[in-house]
């Protein structure tokens, strides 16, 4: 059954972050200033939203945080991705490619084949 | 372990949210700054960058303030949901509810009442400073037994000690008071002047005792009251200090007021000096009739000071008379004492209890699985919905603590009424000033004792519903399954019922026989129609010597003789049924050695004693008059007992010389046993001699033509004739005296009957329960099987078996439990010793009986059900 749209949102942006920590650990505003890179600007993550969903990812053990310093010396949150959340990062990956996949072939599927 | 380490994280944030709150608000702050940087870098000025960037975080407080909201909504949600449902269900169901309800209140609440009294007289500390290091000590005999203090022997503690920083020597006695309404006997305690100090407590006015007040010649008439009589008699008035008391005919000078909780006994009502005279009897090293607090120093064991109280009496062992050569000093804490005789009743009365609570329990966790068998779609609907199996069981068990608390609610009530009636039915029997009560202490048992069994009977339920095989239940078309490990946890839990009832069943048994055997057991004399009393005159003034004191005895036994309706006219030393009592040592005459090997009873007794109380002389004669004159031989009437201890069956002991209280007496007859202590436990061995030789306390025994009460005004009337001024004190019919002394027996008989016969209805209940719900869900084999043609006769046997099957296993349990308390009891409870068979074959027959009527219920309403309409209904 669907989840509802804020579900899926909640999905997407876990994912998201997973994705821009894949390469090295990250405060939030980087975070934020990745993913909007990634997207190459399509997707802004609203900033109320972005704090709240790395502390239930801390809590639920996906990324772990930790004091220490930024680019310019100043005290700053640190985000790394954990072992359990690369792999729910990867299955989730793995499930997104299967359904556009699908979709692709439905959408894809010559007027011919449809009966 | 990251999930774990995610879930401490959270944990970890709940208790320390403001150090979090305030890392959130920095990290935000950070994140605002950078994104100014940002844009300054990239060209913008800094104030308008610094605004848009606000602007686009929107306020950091609102910013925690949501995550905040959010954390703690979903954590209110979830318990919130948990409750809301679970009350939900218990309306939707209001019968189980209220069954379930009950059940528990009964439970809870008898473990609560007998808890208070277990708290008030085991746990709760005494109510002086530093209790614990009040210490209660004896003098030990030859065998080790505990023996009354002399005042000898608490003169070379007192002196020599040094592990204590007080110690205090009392003893209770009688007194006549006279100058209010009329003359009284009245209950006093004669303390050394350390009193106070060694309780830690200061008279409320006036002063405490002073060394001055002990020594001999010193202000010897000085006296404290208690806080009570000086409210009842003096009003509670200052002035009250200063007045006087005529005690025994002398004077007492009133110079303070103890605060009521010094003392434990609510009859004493005055304290006077206790003066240790030497040459009087309370300084000898033969009268045993003190007892002796100490208040160890801080720091000091009990162990050294028993020890060296032990080596200073062997050191002075010289001044110790013969008898006393071997003997020791033994002590214990004070509280320990005063709990001794009710103490273990007490626990083992709660142990019964929890019995009952734990059969409770098991009802409900019934009850429960029932209904999480009926509920399983619903259950495996909310898992496929997502709902992780932990918070299935936590629904469970915030049901199971809400029906449990709710249950503790209800048994409050139910413990005040039960505690009500328990200290109406032991009055007497519990140490005074610690009356059970709900107090903070009992109702915090409550609480915990609530959720305890909450969390006990909903485990199991709990773990159940959180295992359903999800397929299973969606697929299956019947309202519930016949999950074969859920009817396990039922029949096990009926097992554990059948066997708890079985304990009870067999203790109450045991009491029941106890009783039966006492109150039948001929006491060895007549009771009926005999008005009994006491009448010590005072010590003082025309009673102060021997002589003059029997004269008075014989006078007034006259003076009752000639009142109409009298028989006879008998005194004693004590009263029958009176908790007191004197002893010696004795032994034969011409065996020295055998001096301190036993102790007997002694009671000194006038002429027409036996033949007053209808009790038996066997050989020989009884006490004469001449006996009870001066220069008459000493001569003793012994009983069976004795008689069958000191001499073989074909030696005749009359003639024979025994030696008790360092004397040779004359055995002149041989008397029946009588119970005329107590009628639970076999005579001791008794020697009675002329009440002469001991005049100093004196009883009456009345025999009288009808009912002994009709003849109280006369007989009074009688005494008062001779002296106005002398209390008649205890006065009752000896028959009633005899019931009362059955009071704590009585009690526990009635008690653990009551415990009985709840867990047999609970039980009751409980298989009927059980026997239904299986009933109902093998109506589908059961129609197939009278489809085939099975009789109704034989699902009724089919069914009953069943049940059978769970009564064996039970009452198996139930006696090897059984056996096992009656091996670990049996130093409490001497007359238990093994299973009787008859008590256990009633008990079997009862729990059979009951089991079969649980069962053939539902078995016949299942050979009612038309096989073909249940098959269709499937």
């Amino acid at each position: 059954m669907a989840k509802d749209r804020s579900d899926l949102l909640q999905g997407t942006l876990d994912m998201l972050i997973l994705k821009a920590l894949q390469l090295q650990p990250m405060h939030g505003f980087g975070i934020s200033v990745r993913i909007r890179q990634i997207s190459e600007d399509v997707l802004r993550v609203e900033q109320g939203s972005l704090y709240p969903a790395l502390y239930r990812l801390e809590e639920q053990g996906w990324i772990t945080s930790d004091w220490g310093v930024s680019e310019n010396n100043r005290k700053a949150k640190f985000y790394e991705i954990t072992k359990l959340g690369r792999k729910q990062l990867t299955q989730e990956t793995a499930n997104w490619e299967r359904l556009s996949l699908a979709v692709n072939q439905i959408l894809g599927a010559k007027r011919e084949d449809l009966g | 372990m990251l999930k774990l380490k995610g879930f401490l994280t959270r944990i970890g944030r709940t208790f320390r949210s403001r150090k979090f709150e305030h890392e959130m608000a920095e990290e935000m702050q950070f994140h605002v700054e950078a994104e100014t940087e940002l844009r300054v870098a990239r060209g913008e000025d800094p104030v308008t960058a610094s605004r848009r960037a606000k602007a686009m975080f929107g306020s950091i407080d609102a910013r925690t303030e949501e995550v905040r909201e959010r954390r703690l909504l979903a954590a209110w949600d979830s318990v919130g949901q948990d409750m809301r449902f679970a009350l939900r269900m218990m309306q939707k169901s209001p019968g189980f509810t209220l069954v379930a309800v009950i059940t528990l209140a009964l439970g809870i609440g008898a473990n609560t009442a007998i808890f208070s009294a277990v708290d008030a007289v085991l746990l709760r500390p005494l109510p002086y400073p530093d209790p614990d290091r009040l210490i209660s000590v004896h003098e030990t005999g030859a065998n080790r037994n505990r023996n009354s203090v002399s005042g000898a022997a608490y003169k070379d503690w007192r002196d020599y000690q040094t592990h204590f920083e007080a110690t205090t020597i009392y003893t209770n006695d009688y007194f006549d008071l006279t100058g209010f309404n009329q003359p009284e006997k009245i209950s006093t305690l004669s303390v050394s002047h350390e009193f106070g100090e060694v309780f830690g407590l200061s008279p409320l006015r006036g002063r405490d005792f002073v060394l001055a007040d002990e020594v001999v010649g010193g202000q010897n008439n000085v006296v404290i009251l208690t806080e009570l009589f000086w409210h009842t008699r003096f009003g509670g008035e200052d002035s009250a200090i200063g007045k006087t008391l005529t005690i025994d005919g002398t004077p007492f000078e009133i110079i303070g007021v103890y605060p009521s909780q010094i003392w434990h006994q609510t009859n004493v009502e005055i304290f006077i000096p206790h003066v240790l005279a030497v040459g009087t009897y309370q300084a000898s090293h033969h009268v045993h009739r003190g007892s002796v607090i100490g208040r160890l120093k801080t720091g000091a064991s009990l162990e050294a000071a028993v020890a060296e109280l032990n080596a200073v009496k062997q050191d002075r062992n010289d001044t110790y008379p013969d008898f006393k050569q071997n003997w020791g000093v033994g002590a214990r804490p004070f509280q320990l004492a005063l709990a001794e005789r009710s103490g273990p009743f007490l626990l083992i009365l709660l142990g019964a209890v929890s019995l009952v609570l734990m059969i409770a329990c098991a009802n409900v966790a019934n009850l429960l699985l029932a209904r999480t068998n009926a509920r399983q779609r619903e259950i495996a609907l909310r898992s496929a919905l997502g709902a992780s199996g932990n918070r299935i069981m936590r629904q469970v068990i915030t049901e199971s603590l809400i029906l449990a608390l709710l249950g503790g609610l209800v048994g409050i009530i139910f413990a005040e009424l039960g505690l009500n009636l328990f200290t109406h039915l032991s009055s007497g029997m519990l140490p005074a000033t610690m009356p059970p009560q709900l107090d903070l202490r009992v109702l915090t048992f409550s609480l915990i004792a609530s959720c305890g069994t909450g969390l006990i009977f909903g485990i199991i339920p709990a773990w159940k519903s959180q295992r359903t095989d999800l397929n299973q239940a969606l697929k299956s078309n019947s309202g519930g399954t016949t999950d074969g490990s859920r009817n396990r946890s039922q029949s096990t839990l009926i097992i554990a019922e059948v066997a708890l009832t079985t304990v009870l069943l067999i203790g109450t048994g045991f009491l029941v026989k106890d009783m039966v055997r006492t109150v039948t057991t001929a006491p060895g004399f007549n009771p009926n129609n005999v008005l009994m009393f006491d009448l010590t005159p005072p010590y003082s003034g025309r009673y102060n010597e021997p002589n003059a004191r029997m004269q008075f005895l014989d006078q007034v036994r006259a003076e009752i003789e000639a009142v109409p309706g009298v028989i006879k006219v008998a005194t004693a030393d004590d009263l029958p049924f009176g908790n007191d009592g004197q002893g010696y040592y004795y032994s034969l005459e011409e065996e020295p050695e055998t001096r301190t090997d036993r102790t007997g009873r002694i009671k000194y007794v006038s002429q027409n004693y036996f033949e007053t109380l209808g009790g038996n002389i066997v050989k020989g004669r009884s006490i004469l008059p001449q006996d009870n004159t001066t220069g008459a031989a000493k001569v003793m009437v012994i009983n069976q007992v004795m008689a069958q201890t000191l001499f073989a069956a074909d030696e005749d002991p009359i003639g024979r010389l025994i030696n008790a209280n360092n004397e040779p007496w004359e055995i002149v007859g041989i008397a029946a046993d009588m119970r005329i202590d107590n009628l639970h436990s076999e005579p001791s061995a008794t020697f009675f001699v002329p009440h002469w030789e001991f005049p100093w306390y004196s009883t009456f025994m009345v025999r009288t033509v009808g009912d002994p009460s009709a003849l109280t005004k006369s007989i009074s009337a009688a005494v008062h004739r001779f002296d106005p001024n002398l209390p008649l004190d205890q006065l009752q019919p000896l028959a009633q005296a005899m019931a009362d002394s059955l009071g704590p027996q009585k009690l526990m008989l009635r008690l653990i009957g009551a415990f009985a016969s709840t867990a047999l209805l609970l039980a009751c209940i409980g298989f009927y329960g059980v026997m239904s719900y299986a009933v109902v869900n093998r109506r589908r084999e059961l129609s197939i099987r009278m489809a085939l043609g099975a009789a109704g006769n034989d699902l009724i046997r089919l069914v009953i078996g069943g049940g059978a099957r769970l009564l064996g296993w039970g009452l198996l349990v139930g006696l090897v439990l059984s056996a096992l308390a009656t091996f670990g009891l049996n130093s409490h409870l001497p007359n238990i010793n093994k299973l009787d068979p008859l008590i256990v074959l009633t008990t079997v027959m009862t729990l059979a009986g009951v089991t079969v009527g649980a069962c053939w219920f539902p078995a016949r309403r299942a050979t009612r059900a038309n096989p073909i309409e249940a098959l269709r209904a499937e």
